[in-house]
């Protein structure tokens, strides 16, 4: 600031000023600045010099120019108009200050409406449209296959596939495959379950990341006999090792093996979500055979390579399969209904929410649609009765433009406050979403507002600006003067077309509101739907735990740790029963399928594929969960204990497999022939909203299953919550290392399994409230609005002998045909678009009648309310009183 | 005549101007304004009260010298009219009645 104005400073007053008065005016602000710069310091110095150029600027409405003052018609340059525009603004600031209540309810409508499409668009932006931070992103994709014959839930891809797809894919740069897995960590801190990425070493280079700390894997890392080593997450790093630059060398357990640290990630890396504490190398020989399937493989895209390139090869390569692997012939794959997809990591990754955010979008852009309409609204009644100032202004001179400026200025400080306030709404939302969206919302810790998010609420402001700005003029400013001289005057009724404007407005906001309500009532039903749905057990009164022992122990030795520990269990006051699974119902993770034989039809595999899903239980575990054993015996510890060759199954298994008739068949899961001894009920194993899949229970001990981790379940009379502590302490008493992970009630499972439908639901319930109090309140505004027009006119039906019903009646018809014909255009339009829904909805129609004739009464019945009101008011018209104020 | 009332801060502002002599102009008008009636005055304000003063005809205006801390730029020196300098007269004589008035009914009681 010494020789010259900052240049903000400078553009600032060359744009407002007059430049016959800028010199004087520059040279003040300079001399006030360096005076103050000395006393003040830079910063405060530069403040109060923004402070003096802002109030020169504010007040620049006195500062004439002088030439102009001496030619009258000086030519209006950029900066006069601006200066024009400024007065404009200031006025409208002015006149919106004076009416503190219009200005509030117009404003705190318009941010209601921007900033829940702020809000929304926030999350959407970072969990949908932002690509995944890892450099080149979209190149990366994800690699699996689909196999409905199978009736397991993720197929994904296996270990063989992806040993054949790193040699003949050539549209690939690197193949890699990962599985997730629980290991118990110790060494340098309490024993704690940690969850890991078991995951080949060119995972690291697919997604192109580098560590913070020491190296990723190399390929000698995965091979046998090497070395264990891990690499941790920053966020492992800084919990258990407090951040510690010497952790790469230092020597941790995983699950009793020793294992060297080898490297830190970077902060915010995150794969493949947060949940993820560190990295394991995965070995994956050349010629594997085709395993297991269910672990997962991406891949990164050559370059110049489109991803339909690569689709088109890997369908191709699917062919090869019984060339690669002779197990598999080509009849298996068709009974496997075998097919491969290849799409982009980002779309993989928010897949199930993607549908979920884009009708949350939607709906917010209906509220702010409705919103807008709402304050269109307001502002054409004042708009009107501004008539005659506008009038006047008109025959004095005013330019149409001079007119239009007017109403748009008023109408962006509207908007500017509506934004802001907008802001300050999304600011706040958000957060709530993030709090309490659900909890598997992918992508959730990027949510942040950012400058795309402001961008957005500053478009929205400016747009409804710029409409609303324009609605008075189109009705107002296209008529001649003299016609608003005379209509604007006491006396007559209001032209028609201005009401045609409103009414089609409340039109539209009534429609929105239908779809809007249709929408949430779909989810609501769904959601009763969903809550009907028997999981096959009884929920309430359920405690679940997951006991996880970890590797180490011989078979023998696990299995009596689990049954003392679960007989501990059984013995803490209040506990009914008790049982355990290496997997729980409805929230599954882990689930284990396989192919299996039945000896009485050994021809049965050629042309249906066998496969089952399967898990451990142990006795009590049926019991325990109120699941019925229809027919045979229920498991006992003499099962296990003894190694017995049995095996439950569920009804769904028996009928698809078995005819119904299960009991004395054998079949042979992995190796191993087990005979059918009893049937149980089905249950649902991920989630409410699938069919029951076939199942089988194999005694715990059986060597098809690990026994690493359990999953107790304790049933109680009291609270499960409370029982948690006495849980743990009876779990010590046995062997204090091991740690009790997960303690929840099953009824917390349940619900978190119908999390995201719930989440859905909720804003939607939300936006329809919202869409539907505001377009009550704007039918209710039209209709008293039209009343109190027609006030003189209703007086003199009255005083000729009309009776009060009547003219209530015709008052209420008026708001009831522009209802009407809003639930009308509303309906067809939900029929239209509903489907885009289908996939959220559960058990209902996106076409349900129901819904559609409930939601058009509401909106009927609320409609003929907010006419009724009004409709009192033009019945009670005293004629006298009407006839005198119109005349 | 209506356009010849003085404002509360034009006339503070063109007292400024008659005392500051030769030597009045926006910063100077505005320095003084805040130092002598102990108020923040913002510059604009300052230059609004005097473009008003001007328009009453109560002041005349014109380039004065550039000084080295203006940047080079020169200064709009004002100077009270005998028009304004009447005004201000009439404003004190207006007041000095009214508290002739006060001050006799306050004795009075």
């Amino acid at each position: 600031m010494n020789s010259q104005l900052p240049f903000l400073i400078r553009v600032a007053l060359r744009l407002f000023i007059p430049s016959s008065r800028r010199e004087e005016v520059e040279g003040d602000v300079l001399e006030l600045a360096r005076a103050r710069a000395a006393l003040l310091g830079p910063w405060h110095a530069r403040r109060r010099c923004w402070r003096d150029v802002v109030s020169v600027i504010w007040h620049r409405g006195h500062l004439r120019d002088r030439r102009a003052l001496r030619s009258p018609r000086a030519h209006a340059s950029a900066g006069t108009t601006l200066l024009n525009a400024l007065a404009e603004l200031r006025y409208a600031a002015r006149s919106l200050a004076k009416r503190p209540g219009y200005t509030a309810v117009a404003a705190f409508t318009l941010a209601l409406g921007i900033g829940s499409n702020v809000a929304i668009f926030t999350i959407l932006n970072a969990v949908l449209l932002r690509p995944l931070p890892f450099p080149d992103s979209e190149r990366i994709v994800d690699v699996r296959h689909h196999a409905p014959g199978l009736n397991m839930p993720e197929v994904q891809s296996s270990p063989g596939l992806i040993a054949q797809y790193r040699v003949n894919a050539r549209t690939l740069a690197t193949v890699a495959g990962y599985h997730i897995r629980q290991f118990n960590l110790t060494g340098g801190g309490a024993p704690e379950r940690v969850r890991a990425v078991v995951a080949t070493p060119d995972l690291f280079s697919v997604l192109a990341v580098t560590p913070a700390l020491g190296r990723v894997f190399y390929e000698s890392d995965a091979i046998p006999h090497a070395r264990r080593t891990t690499v941790l997450t920053h966020q492992l790093w800084q919990s258990r090792f407090g951040g510690d630059p010497g952790v790469v060398g230092r020597t941790v357990e995983l699950d009793g093996q020793a294992t060297e640290v080898v490297g830190v990630m970077p902060r915010g890396f995150v794969f493949p979500d947060p949940d993820t504490r560190l990295f394991v190398p995965l070995l994956l020989e050349r010629q594997a055979a085709f395993g297991a399937l269910g672990m997962s493989s991406i891949a990164r895209l050559r370059s110049g390579v489109t991803i339909e390139a690569a689709r088109r090869e890997i369908a191709q390569l699917q062919q090869r399969i019984p060339e690669w692997f002779p197990d598999i012939t080509p009849e298996v794959m068709a009974g496997f209904g075998w097919s491969s997809a290849v799409e982009r990591l980002r779309d993989r990754v928010v897949a199930n929410i993607s549908t979920t955010l884009w009708v949350l979008f939607a709906t917010v852009g209906l509220v702010l649609l409705i919103a807008g309409a709402n304050v269109a609204n307001l502002f054409l009644v004042r708009a009107e009765s501004r008539q005659r100032e506008v009038a006047l202004r008109c025959a004095l001179g005013a330019s149409r433009t001079r007119v239009a400026t007017t109403f748009l200025a008023e109408s962006l400080v509207l908007a500017v406050l509506g934004g802001l306030g907008g802001l300050l709404l999304a600011e706040i939302g958000t957060r709530l979403l993030v709090a309490y969206g659900p909890p598997r919302l992918p992508r959730l810790h990027e949510v942040r507002m950012d400058t795309t998010a402001f961008a957005f609420s500053a478009g929205l402001s400016l747009l409804s600006a710029m409409v609303l700005g324009t609605l008075p003029t189109l009705t107002t400013a296209r008529r001649s003067f003299t016609a608003l001289l005379r209509d604007g005057g006491r006396g007559s009724t209001a032209g028609r077309a201005r009401h045609r404007i409103r009414q089609l407005l409340i039109v539209t906001q009534v429609a929105m509101a239908v779809v809007l309500l249709v929408g949430s009532g779909l989810m609501l039903r769904s959601v009763v739907r969903l809550n009907a749905v028997d999981p096959g057990f009884q929920v309430d009164g359920l405690l679940t735990a997951g006991i996880s022992l970890g590797t180490g122990n011989s078979r023998e030795q696990a299995v009596a740790i689990y049954r003392r520990m679960l007989d501990e269990m059984a013995g803490v006051p209040g506990v009914t029963a008790v049982g355990a699974a290496t997997t729980l119902p409805v929230a599954a993770t882990g689930l284990t399928g396989s192919n299996f034989a039945i000896r009485s039809r050994p021809a049965a595999g050629a042309d249906v594929a066998l496969f089952s899903m399967y898990t451990a239980v142990t006795e009590g575990y049926f019991e325990t969960l109120g699941v019925p054993i229809v027919e045979g015996r229920a498991p006992d510890w003499a099962d296990t204990e003894h190694g017995r060759s049995v095996a439950w199954v569920n009804r769904a298994f028996a009928r698809q497999f078995l005819d119904n008739r299960a009991i004395g068949e054998w079949i042979q899961i992995q190796e191993t022939w087990l005979e059918i001894v009893g049937v149980v009920g089905d249950l649902k194993t991920s989630g409410l909203r699938e069919e029951a899949r076939p199942m089988a229970y194999l005694p715990l001990g059986n060597r098809a299953v690990g026994l690493d981790v359990m999953h107790a379940v304790i049933r109680s009379s009291g609270d499960p919550a409370a029982l948690a502590r006495s849980l743990r302490a009876a779990v010590d008493r046995v062997n204090p290392s091991i740690p009790l992970t997960s303690t929840r009630t099953m009824e917390d499972l349940v619900s978190a399994s119908l999390a995201q439908t719930m989440f859905a639901m909720s804003l939607l319930g939300l936006a329809s409230c919202i869409a539907l109090l505001l377009g009550v309140v704007g039918l209710y505004g039209v209709v008293s609005y039209i009343v109190s027009q027609r006030a003189p006119e209703i007086g003199v039906r009255l005083a000729l002998g009309a009776r009060p019903l009547s003219v209530c009646l015709m008052v209420v018809r008026q708001g009831l045909v522009v209802a009407i014909a809003g639930v009308i255009v509303g309906t067809a339009a939900a029929w239209a678009s509903m489907r885009l829904m289908a996939s959220m909805l559960f058990d209902v129609s996106a076409r349900d009648p129901a819904t559609y004739a409930a939601v058009g009464v509401l909106l009927i019945a609320v409609s003929v309310c907010a006419a009724y009101v009004p409709a009192r008011r033009a019945a009670r018209i005293d004629p006298l009183v009407a006839l005198r104020e119109a005349c | 005549m209506k356009a010849e009332h003085l404002g509360e801060l034009e006339e503070l502002a063109l007292l400024v101007v008659v005392a500051l002599g030769t030597d009045a102009y926006g910063v100077a008008v505005q320095r003084r304004l805040e130092r002598d009636a102990r108020r923040p005055v913002a510059l604009g304000a300052v230059y609004a009260a005097l473009e008003r003063l001007e328009r009453k005809r109560f002041l005349t205006s014109g380039f004065g010298e550039a000084t080295p801390e203006r940047g080079g730029r020169r200064k709009r020196m004002f100077a009270a009219t005998p028009t304004g300098l009447r005004a201000l007269r009439d404003v004190r004589r207006t007041r000095e009645r009214l508290w002739q008035a006060v001050e006799a009914a306050e004795g009075s009681k």
